[in-house]
């Protein structure tokens, strides 16, 4: 009896745990049913994070990208012309980690584009448009149960003002949206 | 014992404080371990139920989860320990994009604790005011017992009969 009855408490508990939590792959699925989760909240957050420790100096980037749950950037190092170093913010420990980590140094090609032809600042970022930016991407792309994987801020040389551009796929087609950082439309393709 | 009758009132006085004290004082004790206990039972409990159902993580998103961010999931996961692998539950905040945050499990399991020891003392406050206002009636009935004995005689129609009381 009592050996049975500890089965039965066990099976119990094993049943049980199951329900009322999922496994990553579901919330994972969750996220791109929803979407994708990337908005204009944890970029913000990202660039205030690294904004605060920078202290008053104007934070100057040469990429921003967002993934769910992620935020990377990479920023030049003050004083230099050629060295660069990269930050991460996060929402989730589980998901690649939670709040601001690094720099870590980034290795710089000799054929690399020079800082001053790339740099934009992160108010000129345009991160608060990335909610509409993210939603236009996916009405336009018109693929079902399309998400975003990635949103990307970065300036082509020989353009004073950086582009957000937006990938979403449907896990068989990928569609890349262009945007100017007011949150107009580019361009749209599918590579 | 006589020593009270004859000390001095002002020695009296001073002695008179000295026992409250030790019965705040117990009772002071008494509601810390009783507070303790409390407290080590909610660590004790929480861990455990939400081992056996992890949903009630769910619960605490009213105060954990940000504004904006109101649906709370529960994602269990394997980590490898040395004795194998263990499954660990962590707490999730969505919006209706997707765009989430994660609070956590030990947020997640004080909230629920502070839950636990906030419900027992309720029952506690609520135990003790249903016992008081028993009292209170009890003492009130027991006065109008004696109100009614001291005024009316309830057996003075039986007064001067000799037979049996039909």
């Amino acid at each position: 009896m009592g050996r049975l009855g500890a089965v039965t408490a066990c099976t119990a508990v094993m049943v049980t745990a199951c329900v009322g939590s999922i496994t990553e792959n579901e919330f994972r699925e969750t996220v791109n049913r929803r979407g994708g989760g990337i908005g204009s909240d944890l970029p913000t957050e990202a660039i205030d994070a690294l904004q605060a420790r920078w202290g008053g100096d104007t934070l100057e980037l040469v990429s921003l990208s967002v993934t769910s749950g992620r935020v990377v950037l990479e920023v030049p190092l003050p004083g230099t012309t050629d060295e660069l170093d990269r930050y991460s913010y996060g929402s989730s420990g589980l998901f690649g980690g939670k709040g601001l980590s690094g720099p870590e140094p980034v290795p710089v090609q000799p054929s690399d584009v020079p800082f001053a032809d790339v740099v934009f600042t992160a108010d000129d970022a345009g991160v608060d448009q990335i909610d509409g930016i993210v939603d236009e991407a996916l009405a336009g792309a018109e693929l079902p149960g399309v998400y975003a994987t990635e949103v990307t801020v970065n300036r082509p040389p020989g353009q004073s003002d950086p582009v957000i551009v937006v990938t979403a796929t449907d896990d068989r087609r990928t569609v890349v949206a262009t945007f100017s950082s007011d949150g107009s439309l580019l361009g749209m393709e599918a590579p | 014992m006589n020593t009270i009758d004859t000390a001095d009132p002002s020695e009296r006085s001073s002695a008179a404080p000295d026992v409250g004290d030790r019965g705040s004082t117990l009772g002071r004790r008494r509601r810390l371990v009783a507070l303790l206990s409390l407290g080590v039972a909610a660590l004790a409990f929480i861990p455990v139920s939400t081992v056996v159902y992890p949903g009630l993580f769910k619960l605490t998103a009213p105060v954990l989860c940000p504004a904006g961010k109101p649906d709370a999931m529960v994602v269990r996961y394997h980590v490898s320990t040395s004795d194998g692998q263990d499954t660990n539950f962590t707490l999730f905040c969505m919006d209706e994009r997707g765009d989430f945050v994660e609070a956590g499990t030990w947020l997640p399991l004080g909230v629920l604790s502070g839950y636990f020891v906030g419900a027992v003392l309720v029952l506690v406050v609520v135990a003790r005011l249903i016992s008081l206002i028993r009292r209170a009636r009890r003492r009130l009935r027991s006065r109008g017992e004696v109100d009614l004995t001291s005024g009316v005689d309830p057996f003075a129609s039986t007064k001067g009969h000799t037979g049996p009381i039909s």
